[in-house]
């Protein structure tokens, strides 16, 4: 009989509040915390039933242990919740568990605790929760294409402020997932005792809603800089698992570090302490769909105060909320960003349309003219030319000389007019002049793009600034730099190197393009500018003959040096134009 | 001087080849015409020609696709373009013709022209 009396005597130390029912439901023994903690006396517990606990109102206490007994499992019932009231009346939250002992008296084991603070700091953590995330309605209160600045502000406030999470300082580290790395992006809080009063009198005073909370930690963003200097420059390889911070982002479990601290000599955990000069700091990581996404780490570096569970619970649940915004506003920006891009797009779109159709215009109307100018030219040669011959052998004296001569005057005067009705139906982009080189060459280049990396061609420019405008039409400076590139390409056939220069040199302005290739034979080199000659297989043979015309139309020279197995170079010179000024850089 | 220079005139105007036949025989040239392409390069083929003048617009072959059939024939032989359109001059496939003339009632500048080349 001995070790029962060890065990009853024990149960208090074991147990929080017990208490032993007879089949009656009443009790027989209880622990003297019943006694000591809820304020009963022992007659008005043992040999009462349960129910004498539950508040008189609750309409469920009557059959509770009856309801509990049923639903037990193999005769317990673990973990149950209820409330009942002490002798002064104040009602408590408990967890409940019943164990039907197997005797054939059939005694009950109640063991209950007292949950009351747990519930209650549950409840404020929900309704804190609540709060910051009706304040923090992202899709309903703030724009929905926010910058993605204004959350990691919000975010950061929201754990400082004494109307969030009141942490000391915060600091937000994200993953940037092309460069492999975790980063330190930005952070909240004092970087004195100092400038702690200020920030948190500002907070506490007059900001009532998040958002002026935000906007007043925006105004005073410069104090801050001395605790954005500490992650200014914090980079961490993701691969670098010893690295605290890592483990708390891979583990995807938060990590307290205090006195309490298992690793506490890991070179990374001092390497943090002393990055916050801290010794308590909790590292909360941020979780996005299963996916680690970043950190938060908290401290309360002023105040000193110790960071509880309920602290650490809170931020968890909160950062929860904030990796949210914070991923799918990251969503909203890059979607937002394309969206752009296909806006502006279309507009481009739109604009190359419009001057399509406008250059359809003037080519239609252009084919028209030109077509009628023949249709009335060619007869009026004929005509005009039969004249003349009859005009030219006639004596001056013949009655008719007078009237040929009208007509030959005419015929003349006749041609004038179709010529000048030519030039008007001329498009006015076609007389312009003052062309930039660079933008030619760059254009000829981007176009070429495609070839130059498929022939694995190197391509070395060398362009000086400042180069002055030159005389001639931009498409043909086009035409003839586009041509004289493609020849370099076609001659390099892979793996060579092309050399585009273009330079101010006296009056000129001088375009060098040279090649890699196997250059040009002496015995044809007389020959490349001669029509429909080609050494290519699908060659037209005009390549050349066009940008020579070009040139020379234009007033210009093109030189071609070339040796075999040397490469070509060809230069081609223009006059500047005498009007056009050099462009600035 | 002229003698025996030998001109072709392909073009499908039976006034103008008349016109052409008449004003450069006087000159002294002799001159052989074709009123279309096909007949032209048959001509160049069975006699010997030393300058062709060509039309552009001719039914069947036009004076382009001619010309570039004439220089890879002859590349030495001269042609010049006779035409009452002027914007071909832009198209770079007239530009191995060695001259473009504008069609007009006024022929001195393609008699110049054909003795420029002739001489």
């Amino acid at each position: 009989m001995a070790y029962h009396e060890v065990i009853v005597n024990n149960l208090d130390r074991i147990l929080d509040f017990w208490m032993l029912l007879d089949n009656q439901g009443k009790t027989i023994l209880c622990s003297q915390k019943i006694f000591r903690q809820l304020g009963y006396s022992e007659e008005e517990v043992i040999n009462q039933p349960f129910q004498i606990f539950f508040p008189i109102d609750d309409p469920a206490s009557s059959d509770f242990l009856y309801q509990l007994l049923f639903d037990s499992y193999a005769g317990s019932m673990v973990n149950q919740k209820t409330r009942i009231k002490q002798k002064n009346g104040v009602i408590i939250d408990i967890e409940l568990s019943l164990y039907q002992l197997d005797n054939e008296e059939m005694y009950s084991l109640i063991v209950f605790n007292n949950i009351t603070e747990v519930v209650e700091i549950r409840k404020k953590i929900k309704a804190k929760s609540e709060r910051l995330n009706k304040e923090f309605d992202l899709f309903d209160n703030r724009s929905v294409y926010s910058s993605i600045q204004e959350f990691i502000d919000t975010i950061l406030v929201s754990l400082t402020a004494g109307q969030g999470l009141r942490f000391n300082r915060a600091f937000l580290f994200l993953v940037d997932e092309d460069e492999r790395i975790l980063k330190g992006i930005q952070a909240i809080g004092p970087g004195s005792g100092d400038e702690a009063g200020v920030i948190y009198n500002g907070f506490d005073s007059a900001p009532k809603t998040l958002n002026e909370m935000i906007t007043h930690y925006q105004e005073m963003v410069g104090t801050d800089s001395a605790v954005n200097d500490i992650l200014k420059d914090v980079q961490i390889n993701l691969f670098d698992y010893q690295n605290i911070l890592i483990k708390a982002l891979s583990g995807q479990k938060y990590i307290l570090i205090n006195e309490d601290y298992p690793l506490v000599d890991e070179p990374s955990v001092i390497w943090l302490r002393e990055l916050l000069q801290v010794h308590e700091c909790a590292i909360i990581p941020l979780l996005w769909h299963g996916r680690s996404t970043g950190v938060i780490i908290v401290d309360n570096q002023v105040t000193q105060s110790q960071i509880t569970t309920h602290d650490i619970k809170g931020i968890t649940r909160y950062a929860e909320i904030a990796t949210n915004a914070l991923e799918s506003s990251k969503l909203l920006s890059s979607l937002e960003k394309n969206i752009n891009l296909v806006k502006q797009a279309n507009l481009k779109i739109r604009e190359s349309q419009e001057i399509l159709i406008q250059k359809e215009k003037l080519a239609v109307m252009g084919e028209m003219v030109a077509h009628m100018a023949h249709e009335v030219r060619g007869p009026l040669a004929t005509i005009g030319g039969y004249a003349s011959r009859v005009f030219k052998q006639m004596d001056e004296s013949d009655i008719h000389h007078n009237s040929m001569s009208r007509i030959v005057e005419t015929v003349g005067t006749l041609e004038l007019v179709i010529n000048d009705i030519l030039d008007v139906s001329l498009p006015e982009e076609e007389l312009s002049n003052g062309c930039d080189c660079t933008k030619a060459i760059n254009k000829v280049l981007s176009l070429l793009e495609e070839e130059i990396h498929i022939r694995k061609v190197s391509v070395s420019m060398n362009i000086q600034g400042s180069l002055p405008e030159i005389n001639i039409k931009e498409h043909h400076l086009f035409e003839i730099i586009s041509n004289l590139v493609r020849n370099a390409l076609e001659s390099i056939d892979s793996d060579g190197l092309l050399l585009v220069l273009a330079s101010h040199i006296e009056d000129k302005v001088v375009i060098t393009i040279q090649d890699t290739g196997p250059g040009i034979p002496l015995d044809i080199k007389s020959k490349i500018f001669s029509p429909f000659y080609t050494t290519k297989e699908d060659g037209s043979g005009l390549g050349l003959v066009v940008v020579k015309k070009l040139v020379e139309e234009n007033n210009g020279a093109i030189v071609v040096r070339t040796a075999p197995d040397k490469g070509a170079t060809f230069i081609v010179s223009f006059p500047i134009n005498p009007k056009g000024d050099a462009h600035d850089g | 001087m002229t003698d025996d220079k030998k001109i072709l005139v392909i073009d499908d105007d039976v006034h103008m080849r008349e016109l052409l036949k008449l004003e450069f025989s006087d000159l002294g040239y002799k001159v052989t015409t074709a009123e279309n392409a096909f007949k032209g390069l048959q001509c160049l083929k069975d006699e010997i020609a030393d300058l062709v003048i060509l039309d552009i617009k001719m039914p069947g072959m036009n004076g382009i696709e001619a010309l570039e059939k004439i220089v890879s024939i002859k590349r030495e032989l001269p042609v010049i373009i006779h035409s009452a359109y002027s914007h071909f001059r832009e198209n770079y496939l007239t530009w191995s013709a060695v001259a473009y003339v504008i069609k007009s009632g006024n022929l001195e500048e393609l008699i110049q022209t054909v003795n420029s080349h002739l001489s």
